[in-house]
């Protein structure tokens, strides 16, 4: 039997397990954009309950450390739990059932809850692009290796190199160094004329040179490439170099840990249980944030990867409209436009030729991790579908979320692995599960 | 709360400070394989929120738990290389 819980004594950040088996407006993710949702919801007097696979709230950048909550993300969480919102935090949205209802699995356990409406705000995560090497311990996601230094992991002396593209970089290098990280290069892919034209726009911005001040002052003294990508990854059953090409010159580096961030996906096993329609691999809202499917709607990342402001300000109109205040809702939907433009400029500057992105994958280079499928045994494959019957491509654990999207950058190929339980249960809880499908 | 917690990995005692997730405990030990590939190969956390299942453990007996979502408590007892 599955009883971690039970075993152990509950750390503070973890909250009440159980939840109530009904809501008013069920809130599932609980980053900038569920949070948000949920105050604006239960301002117009609604039962509002969050859950969060996390253990803590916050989601990707108010990530707790260790125990804790970020000062943003405190503060919100109780000003939500004194407006009575139900928080609950490890407890992951595994399947969408019949009668407006999920399967919720927390602590090992499943249950139902039953809602009126539901907000998805489930975020995004980081596009993963396959290249030699990418297997070994030691290559992270750039977000992820920040996550978790966020979750304890010591990363003093260790010498570490960020690769990739976007914003990102620059933050999680600011980040790594803070915590004692030994950060010996960025490699960014863009060229440099395309990141001062993005520079200036940023500029028009209020708010936003200053952001870009403070960054710059923090990743002094560490060496900036443009027009710079990873070849390779190497090392004796764990990272120990790296082969960086620069404008087609190559340099091998040393090092330790390498931090590798392209562009950010929408997270859309969730919207996809719910049968929301998708368009351009996000979910397809209109602007109160409504999806395709009656009483489901989506706010955040999950719509549009545009940063935290346009997260916080869909997700106060989702909350509003699950509400039924429109009128609310309505006074927001300038902000949205303007910062949805500027997220789309931003977007525009870093994407990336899909066919740079091929030039360092090799026959060998292992595509899904979850079965160990190389390059060379799917390329010549039509589709998805096809390379799941002949290979068990996209058939493990990971339900494609990684290998998925990394095919799409690679062949072009849409995705369709996610079936439900979205996490592995065990035969115990799959019982459950299944009388609960009935 | 403990100020530090103890937990097992692999049978061997180690010392956490709360708030510490099970993979970056793993990651502090230098545990470069917390699970085995399917072809063999060592494999630990990509990640680092729940997507890419690699930092899977069995933690208590309960196997491929997601490590970078669980946080150590004292007692735990964390086997690695499944
Ligand atoms: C790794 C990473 C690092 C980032 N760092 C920065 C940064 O430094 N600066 C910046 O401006 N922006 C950063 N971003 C962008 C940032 O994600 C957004 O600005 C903002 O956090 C998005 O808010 P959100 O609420 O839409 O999604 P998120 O913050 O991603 O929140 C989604 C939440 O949903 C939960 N969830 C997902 N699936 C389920 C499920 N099935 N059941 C229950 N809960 C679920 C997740 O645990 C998560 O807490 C980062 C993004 C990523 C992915
Ligand atoms: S590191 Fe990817 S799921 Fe834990």
């Amino acid at each position: 039997m599955y009883d971690l819980a039970s075993n152990r004594s509950q750390t503070a950040w973890r909250s009440k397990p159980v939840a109530k088996k009904k809501t008013e407006i069920l809130v599932i993710g609980g980053g900038p954009a569920g949070l948000a949702a949920a105050e604006a919801a239960s301002s117009h007097g609604k039962q509002v309950t969050v859950i969060d696979e996390n253990p803590a709230f916050g989601g990707q950048i108010w990530r707790a450390e260790k125990s804790e909550l970020s000062e943003k993300a405190k503060n919100l969480v109780e000003a939500l739990e004194k407006n009575g919102v139900e928080m609950i935090a490890s407890c992951t949205c595994v399947a969408s059932l019949p009668d407006k209802r999920i399967l919720a699995l927390s602590n090992g356990k499943t249950f139902p809850i039953r809602y009126d409406k539901v907000i998805i705000a489930t975020g995004a995560r980081e596009q993963f692009v396959p290249f030699p090497g990418w297997t070994l311990p030691g290559v992270f996601g750039a977000g992820g290796l920040q996550a978790l230094v966020k979750g304890g992991y010591d990363i003093s002396g260790k010498r570490i190199v960020v690769a990739g593209t976007g914003p990102l970089l620059l933050a999680v290098a600011a980040y790594l160094k803070k915590k004692g990280g030994n950060v010996i290069l960025i490699a960014e892919r863009t060229d440099l004329l395309s990141l001062i034209g993005f520079g200036l726009s940023a500029l028009r911005v209020p708010g936003k040179w200053r952001e870009a001040l403070e960054l710059r002052k923090e990743i002094r003294g560490i060496s900036y490439m443009t027009s710079s990508s990873v070849l390779w990854a190497d090392g004796n059953g764990k990272l120990s170099r790296v082969t960086i090409t620069n404008d087609n010159e190559e340099s091998e580096i040393e090092c330790d840990l390498l931090a590798i961030g392209w562009h950010l996906v929408p997270n859309l096993e969730v919207p996809t249980l719910f049968g929301c329609d998708l368009l351009a691999c996000a979910v397809n809202a209109d602007e109160y944030m409504r999806t395709s499917v009656e009483d489901v709607l989506s706010a955040g990342e999950i719509n549009f990867v545009g940063g935290l402001e346009l997260s916080l300000i869909e997700g106060k109109i989702a909350g509003h409209s699950a509400a039924e205040n429109l009128e609310a809702a309505r006074g927001l939907l300038a902000k949205r436009s303007r910062l949805l433009t500027f997220a789309s400029s931003m977007l525009n500057t870093f994407l990336t030729d899909p066919e740079e992105l091929r030039k360092a994958v090799t026959n060998d280079t292992i595509v899904c991790r979850c079965e160990d499928v190389p390059y060379g045994r799917v390329k010549d494959l039509k589709g998805f579908n096809e390379a799941k019957l002949e290979t068990r491509l996209g058939m493990g654990q990971c339900q494609g979320r990684v290998c998925g999207s990394a095919c799409e950058v690679l062949f072009g190929w849409e995705a369709n692995s996610v079936r439900p339980p979205l996490v592995p249960l065990k035969i115990s809880e799959l019982a459950n599960f299944e009388t609960e499908n009935k | 709360m403990a100020e530090i917690l103890r937990y097992k990995i692999d049978g061997t005692e180690h010392e956490a400070s709360p708030g510490t997730t099970v993979a970056a405990a793993l990651l502090n030990v230098g545990v470069t394989a917390f699970r085995i590939s399917v072809s063999g190969e060592p494999r630990a956390p990509l990640c680092g929120m729940g997507i890419c299942f690699d930092c899977r453990v069995t933690i208590d007996g309960v196997s491929n738990v997601r490590s970078c979502l669980e946080p150590v408590a004292d007692g735990m007892e964390i086997e690695t290389g499944g």
